[in-house]
């Protein structure tokens, strides 16, 4: 059994309640059983027992995570613990004064993701009117003087606009700017017809986002992350399962990633029911992928192994039905071929399918 | 490479603790961390935007003796970090 190694960063989704519905949104779709949220109680003893197993990090997320009227108290709890707090947000349910209380709390980071920056096709993806307040909630950010990080999923509606996103973050004066492709799990899966971009429209998107980089340097830091369909090479999906981040989710379920509960033939368990740290340490559904033992070919003898841990589980899962297979993403699977369909597929139908916009997880 | 002349210090985003696993000195800011060994903690640790990068670099010779790639270990260490926006005090020509 492979040991198991000490997390240093919690993502804490306190809810997956969210005033959007975007069509590329990374909640589950179906969950086994709908339970209630974790209470404050809850949520601070999972606090302290993920700093006490090493966690330094915390990102509040969701759902938004805006909407839980005690997050004032649980940041509060993790910047007691000495833990470095991100708010991962919409932006679009916050006030000015709240960002103040929050960031007396000690709330050390604010992370917020914008659609787009025509506000026509932000509502097309959000399903609401988003822009506006977006822009309101980053601008309190700076003028509280935190940093801040702006966050958009790209897709094929968008990703011509990088030099947009950029110039938008530069004005905003964040200090971070993610492009981040959308990874086709969760309700991208069910929308992917509409959302996956050419090959030639993502690399002219990667060249502008490295000239930025370039210029930007010590000033902005911009993340572009590269799409696993186009890459031909699986993506180090959490920088590997179980290893360095551990997620619970808004019912108390402890996973290795936020989709990993969508994955059938495992089982995890709640922090309601079990310590953080035995959950992380010992439970079947955290070993399941931890270390290289549950590897097949062409993974268990690839150079690259140890680099993208045969890429993401879900993703195995959710187009083999084989959590254990290798990352169709990758060129070496034998199955690469059910990826290279979904891209040119989408390649060749350039009109939008109906999009399917996020709901609240139900109960499969 | 970071000027000599440049007095740095930490930006207001990142944030320095200790990490009660190891005993080494992390380096937090948003959504990221880096692990410092003792010489890096050591660096940052003289990095109060009052002394210039020459000053720190004869700081650490008089404590630990002097070495041919000192200056170059340190502005390179201190660049790294400048290219990540975690210093402030480094836009010196």
């Amino acid at each position: 059994m492979t040991p198991a190694p000490r997390p240093y960063t919690l993502v804490a989704e306190l809810t997956y309640r969210c005033p959007l519905r975007c069509v590329y949104c990374s909640n589950p779709v179906r969950v086994d059983r709908v339970r209630p949220e974790l209470d404050t109680a809850a949520w601070r003893k999972v606090l302290r027992e993920a700093a006490a197993l090493g966690v330094v990090q915390v990102n509040l997320s969701g759902g938004e995570p805006l909407l839980r009227e005690d997050l004032e108290e649980l940041v509060a709890e993790a910047s007691a613990l000495d833990l470095y707090t991100n708010l991962i947000t919409s932006g679009v349910p916050l006030e000015r004064e709240r960002l103040a209380e929050l960031a007396r709390r000690g709330l050390a980071a604010v992370q917020v993701s914008f659609q787009d920056v025509r506000a026509d096709e932000a509502r097309r993806i959000a399903g609401v009117e988003t822009l506006e307040r977006k822009l309101q909630a980053a601008a309190w950010v700076r003028e509280l003087d935190l940093p801040l990080t702006v966050n958009v999923v790209l897709h094929r509606a968008n990703v011509e606009r990088v030099p947009d996103f950029v110039a938008l973050a530069e004005r905003l004066g964040a200090e971070r700017l993610e492009l981040a492709n959308t990874t086709y799990l969760g309700w991208a899966l069910e929308n992917r017809g509409s959302l996956v971009p050419s090959r030639a429209a993502i690399e002219v998107a990667r060249a502008a986002a490295r000239a930025a980089a370039e210029r930007l340097r010590g000033r902005m830091e911009v993340l572009f992350v590269l799409p696993d369909y186009h890459t031909d090479l699986p993506r180090p999906c959490m920088g590997g399962w179980a290893r360095s981040i551990v997620v619970v989710a808004p019912d108390g379920l402890a996973l290795p990633c936020h989709q990993a509960r969508t994955i059938a033939s495992l089982s995890f368990e709640s922090v309601a029911d079990r310590p953080l740290a035995e959950i992380w340490n010992d439970s079947a559904g955290f070993r399941a992928f931890r270390g290289e033992a549950w590897m097949q070919e062409p993974c268990r003898s690839c150079e690259r192994r140890a680099i993208d841990f045969g890429g993401c589980r879900c993703q195995a899962f959710h187009l083999l039905g084989d959590a254990a297979a290798t990352d169709p993403a990758c060129r070496l699977s034998p199955r690469h071929g059910v990826v290279l369909a979904a891209r040119d597929g989408a390649e060749r139908s350039a009109a939008a399918v109906d999009l399917v916009y996020r709901r609240a997880p139900a109960a499969t | 490479m970071i000027s000599l002349d440049a007095r740095p210090r930490l930006a207001p985003k990142a944030r320095l603790r200790k990490d009660e696993k190891t005993g080494e000195t992390l380096l937090l800011y948003p959504e990221r961390g880096l692990s410092l060994n003792a010489t890096g903690a050591e660096i940052l640790s003289l990095c109060d935007g009052e002394r210039c990068v020459r000053e720190i670099i004869a700081a650490l010779a008089e404590r630990h003796g002097e070495h041919a790639s000192l200056a170059d270990d340190v502005r390179e260490f201190l660049t790294k970090l400048a290219d990540r926006n975690l210093l402030r005090g480094t836009d010196v020509p």
